[in-house]
């Protein structure tokens, strides 16, 4: 017997795949894969369509649909809306700009800059989908300038006629694209959107009222969830932008939806200050006033839901909506102390924005019985500095490739335009990640390059019919629409389903020319190089720059809010704190967010603060500790604050507003605990 | 001067191109060696000093075949 031998009846053995494994795989691969058919599907229907009509470039309607197609449908419906309001602001200005610069080549490229820099402005400032439709403005005037301008610039006066002609093939793409995925799809966001909002009611509410079970450094230890809360409320925006897209009848809901938001982040500095106070209190007060206002709480709403009860919540909101009502009535508990007083209002105002928020939820439940909001959003820029330095860029970067090509009288040298402000408009929102999605964006236009040159000189030749040019397409439209529904390199396969058929240019007549699509290829590659270029040479402020400068805009903002008249309501403040709490960059410390909805709570107590104090006659005293407050000096605020409790504490304690001075009391308690807690933060010094 | 079309797989593409990707290759090597001894380190804008060298490098490429 030798080794040999014995290891033969090994090696015979045969390996089977595990088929539970591989069905598994197919399963969770089906979706992505689903979406790849999807895609393909839009975009030989709209192909078909444009061909039908005979249309001049019907390539334009095929890429459309392609650029449209997104993974879930609310995104997609939205996103086609937008991108129709997009193209025509863009047709539109394009025409207007001809017009304006007759026969005038420098005129021109410089409006058609401007024009690329303001809509990089706008792509900016505006967020989600309007963001989208911004940029599209932008680069659908520089698609239509690309075609009408000449070999070195100076428009040919056919503006408008393009200008239709390209905006009719863009919106077939649109509603091609529309229709497959409506037909195909049912869409999810809406259901998503009700747990996640439902999810986070419960937890907030159930975590709020599980802080009057702590005392001592539990409390602290519950800071942590609540800046975690904070970064998952401002990741709601998205999904309420894509159960808007799903579903018409939310449309008109739009403001009652966007106030959820801002009910989840009043019921998080609410659940701020009862946490603070309690952890500033000697413990056997803090547990014999937790206990008071717990009992004033509905059994519903006392515990942290498990996953399924949240859930419920999502199925029923009317219940627990009605036991948040209830609640509300701990603004009519009877205190006798401020510290009371103090626990009993922040706890009230939490629940009234979990109410807030259940609105949108019952919203979504049954559109029928939504309640209206009585509130109108107002719209507030978080930080200016973004916006110019992203419109710089855009302008700057276009202006240099207008002026490579008039140089060097390159041929395809505005199409590079073209796709260099499509680069350096729509991936500006992105900040920090512009330059390696700028990046990955390229490589996918190279490799689309190398597909589009094989299907087009090694495929399409032996095709005669559009069910074989189909098939043809299809070879690369559906995995790269596949890979593109999956997390990894997003960016490098969105390139590819969106330029490749440009690329491929396909036309009733097709044209087998090597160089002009080398030029092409070449144009579209260099022109997103130009963009990324850009984005290093000029780069975004850094996420922790950012998040320095809307800290320091917050507290000058809530500096001025010591002088100037009094503000009747607290609400300008709180949209502007919740547009900067939005704003924050992903990478933002937790105590940076912490910091920010202290500043939303110190607001919002000036605000108050001043009303009473004038009703009082106690402005005097109040001004001075706002001054203090101004001036980043926070121990004399204290001081002076803790003057003005004993002030309104010297005052009757029966009769005409007693009431709303043990309130005032509460609130200067709860100021001057954020003030301590954030002392390093209210003094700085710089932002006055 | 010797500025023909280059043929790349049956099709001609400008010069220019194969002497930028030629410029490219030599950056590379370049920001090796500064990363090497960290010289990026001392400059105010190392992504604008980068593209500077690349213009630099690719002038002398165009500067040389042209001679």
């Amino acid at each position: 017997m030798n080794g040999t031998k014995l290891r033969a009846p090994e090696q015979a053995q045969t390996y089977w795949p595990d088929t539970a494994r591989l069905a598994r795989g197919l399963r969770s691969a089906a979706p992505a894969l689903l979406f790849g058919l999807r895609l393909w599907g839009a975009v030989c229907l709209a192909l078909y369509i444009s061909f039908w009509l005979e249309l001049d470039n019907a390539y334009w309607a095929g890429a459309s649909a392609a650029i449209v197609c997104q993974p879930s449908l609310g995104a997609s419906l939205r996103k086609g809306w937008f991108r129709m309001v997009g193209t025509a602001i863009g047709a539109v200005a394009i025409v207007v700009l001809t017009a304006c610069f007759p026969q005038d080549r420098i005129g021109f490229l410089l409006g058609l800059a401007l024009w690329g820099a303001a809509c990089g402005l706008l792509a900016t400032l505006l967020r989600n989908f309007a963001a989208y439709s911004a940029a599209l403005a932008g680069y659908t005037a520089a698609i239509i300038a690309s075609d009408e301008l000449g070999a070195v610039g100076g428009a040919n006066g056919g503006a408008f006629m393009l200008a239709i002609t390209r905006a009719s093939e863009i919106c077939i793409g649109i509603v091609c694209a529309g229709a497959v995925l409506a037909g195909t799809d049912f869409g999810g966001a809406r259901r998503r959107l009700a747990v996640q909002l439902a999810t986070l009611s419960a937890e907030i509410t159930g975590r709020l009222a599980g802080t009057f079970s702590l005392v001592g450094p539990d409390l602290s230890e519950a800071r942590s969830v609540r800046r975690d809360l904070v970064r998952r409320v401002i990741a709601l925006d998205p999904v309420i932008e894509e159960a808007i897209g799903e579903s018409s009848d939310l449309r008109s809901h739009s403001p009652e939806l966007q106030a959820t938001m801002g009910g989840l982040f009043a019921a998080l500095s609410g659940w701020r200050s009862v946490a603070v106070h309690l952890e500033w209190l000697q413990s056997d007060l803090a547990r014999r006033q937790a206990d008071i206002v717990l009992e004033n709480i509905p059994p519903k709403l006392r515990s942290v839901p498990a996953q399924g009860e949240a859930t419920d919540w999502a199925v029923d909101p009317l219940s627990v909506r009605q036991a948040g009502a209830l609640a509300v009535a701990l603004t009519a508990l009877p205190a006798r102390t401020p510290s009371l007083r103090l626990l009993a209002d922040q706890t009230a105002e939490a629940l009234i924005g979990i109410r807030r928020a259940l609105n949108g939820l019952l919203l979504l439940a049954d559109p029928a019985r939504a309640i209206r909001s009585s509130r109108a959003a107002r719209f507030h820029v978080p930080d200016l500095l973004p916006l110019l330095v992203n419109s710089g860029r855009a302008f700057v970067t276009i202006v240099a490739v207008e002026l490579f090509w008039i140089m060097t009288e390159w041929p395809s040298g505005a199409t590079a335009i073209t796709f260099a402000a499509v680069g350096v408009i729509l991936f500006s929102p992105k900040a920090d990640q512009a330059y390696t999605t700028t990046m990955s964006f390229m490589v996918g236009t190279g490799l689309t390059a190398a597909f589009a040159a094989i299907v087009k000189f090694a495929v399409l030749p032996d095709v005669t019919t559009f069910a074989g040019f189909s098939l043809a397409i299809g070879l690369v439209l559906v995995p790269a629409g596949a890979l593109m529904a999956q997390p990894w390199q997003t960016a490098m396969f969105t390139a590819m389903t969106a330029n490749f058929v440009p690329l491929l240019a396909p036309a009733n007549q097709m044209s087998y020319d090597t160089q002009q699509f080398y030029n092409a290829a070449l144009a579209i590659v260099a022109g997103v190089g130009a963009a990324a270029l850009a984005f290093r040479l000029l780069p975004p402020l850094s996420p922790a720059l950012r998040t320095r400068r809307l800290l320091a805009l917050t507290l000058r903002d809530l500096r001025r809010l010591t002088t100037g008249p009094i503000a009747r309501t607290a609400n300008d403040w709180e949209g502007r704190v919740y547009s900067r709490l939005s704003a924050l960059p992903e990478q933002a410390e937790p105590l940076q967010r912490a910091q920010l909805m202290a500043a939303l709570l110190v607001g919002t107590e000036i605000i108050r603060l001043r009303r009473v104090a004038h009703r009082f006659d106690q402005d005097a005293e109040l001004d001075a500790a706002l001054d203090a407050v101004a001036k980043g000096d926070n121990s004399a605020a204290t001081e002076r604050l803790a003057r003005l409790d004993k002030r309104l504490a010297a005052l009757r304690h029966t009769g005409p507003g007693a009431r709303v001075r043990l309130r005032a009391r509460g609130s200067i308690l709860a100021m001057s605990e954020a003030l301590a807690q954030h002392a390093a933060y209210f003094d700085t010094v710089a932002a006055r | 001067m010797n500025f023909t079309e280059v043929e790349l797989f049956g099709v001609y593409v400008a010069p220019i191109s194969l002497m930028m990707a030629i410029a490219w290759l030599l950056l590379i090597a370049f920001r090796r060696v500064a990363d090497h001894f960290t010289l990026l380190r001392h400059v105010w804008h190392p992504a604008l000093f980068v593209f500077a060298a690349y213009i630099i490098i690719l002038s002398s490429i165009v500067l040389v075949v042209a001679r």
